[in-house]
């Protein structure tokens, strides 16, 4: 009995196996491939921005006749600091881990402002928080730049849209964005 | 070459657990809008177990999942049904979207996809949203209807107002067959 069940229970097991590897592994491996086909080779920790006819075959949510800047963050080296200049005018920030996942958003009206910072660094693992020494001047440690986010993964996107209202305030409106900076602050 | 019983059992089962990760992932992040039947939304709700799956359906077309700040709306067929096609006409009709910014877009998922946004739109004194879908220019609103196969129409609402969310008191609107070639 127990030997016939043998092959059956394997191939049950190597199915799940394949399924579950499949579903976490291979969305994100297409996913860098298409954000390198459309980002070229933009250095991570710079901010650019998209041109309008690859930027909606990233971010579904915009269309060819929007503004999207990019960030592509690397926190393997430490924090990263992104300081936006905005129009005023509606805009969104969302800044997605490796996997995908939206970890932070804020808009125009949520900041009330045109220009801020938001500090990201990676997340501490539950095994370092565990384990870690409690830092007791952690606090002293934090620069007073705005807002904190934690990334779960070492890598990230940061992306800023903006929509058009009309064609002839698209360069003043660029022009705005141009100033706003992604940089690793060690 | 022959195979043994059991070199078949692991090709079938590491297929079967491709074809149904293929398929999870394909049927993942759409989901059905209450009393709208033709329509579907495009999600991704964090508090889902299977959050992977709806992240993964996304990535695995190379987008980033539609934010939350977003609705995302799409249908490939007519108010009687029918699958969209290129050498028809449509109507889309409706009440304004209900957000700070919206866009209406038709094409495939991919690429030649044509997009009217709030900023071009003209709509009626009754607040009322009209847009002719067809390959000749209509009066009014009109978005170019793309030669391609696998029509979807989309509506995404950007910053929606919170009537919005609620597909009772604010229905969707609808795409009517106009005439086809």
């Amino acid at each position: 009995m127990m030997g016939r069940l043998f092959w059956p229970v394997t191939a049950l097991f190597l199915g799940a196996a394949f399924h579950l590897a499949y579903v976490l592994f291979a969305p994100s491996i297409l996913f860098h491939r298409q954000l390198i086909s459309l980002t070229g080779n933009a250095a991570s920790n710079t901010f650019f921005l998209m041109p309008p006819e690859t930027q909606a075959k990233l971010v579904p949510a915009a269309t060819a006749k929007d503004i999207v800047g990019v960030c592509l963050l690397d926190l393997a080296q430490g924090k990263v600091v992104f300081s936006a200049n905005v129009p005023k005018s509606l805009w969104t920030l969302s800044i997605y881990s490796q996997s995908g996942q939206q970890i932070y958003s804020i808009n125009d009206s949520e900041a009330g402002t045109t220009s801020f910072a938001i500090e990201l660094k990676r997340a501490k693992t539950f095994l370092q928080q565990v384990t870690g020494k409690a830092e007791p001047d952690d606090a002293g440690q934090i620069q007073n730049v705005g807002w904190h986010a934690d990334v779960n993964d070492r890598q990230g996107i940061v992306v800023l849209w903006v929509p058009v209202d009309d064609a002839a305030r698209r360069g003043a409106l660029e022009a705005a964005l141009k100033s706003t900076t992604c940089e690793a602050k060690g | 070459m022959r195979f043994s019983t059991g070199t078949a059992f692991l090709i079938s089962g590491a297929l079967a657990g491709y074809v149904s990760a293929q398929q999870s992932l394909g049927r993942a992040g759409l989901v059905p809008v209450a009393n709208e039947l033709r329509w579907q939304q495009a999600r991704v709700n964090p508090k889902d177990p299977y959050t992977v799956y709806a992240i993964g359906h996304f990535s695995a077309d190379g987008f980033l999942p539609p934010p939350a700040t977003s609705l995302f709306y799409l249908r490939n067929t007519d108010e009687d049904g029918n699958t969209l096609r290129a050498e028809c006409a449509y109507t889309f009709a409706g009440a304004a979207p209900q957000s700070r910014w919206w866009s209406v877009r038709i094409g495939n998922s991919l690429d030649a996809v044509t997009t009217l946004t709030a900023g071009d739109a003209i709509l009626s004194g009754d607040d009322q949203l009209k847009i002719g879908i067809a390959r000749r220019p209509t009066p009014g609103n009109w978005l170019a209807m793309p030669q391609v196969s696998n029509l979807q129409v989309t509506l995404v609402m950007n910053e929606p107002y919170p009537l919005a969310k609620n597909a009772k008191t604010t229905p969707l609107p609808t795409v009517q067959k106009v005439e086809c070639e």
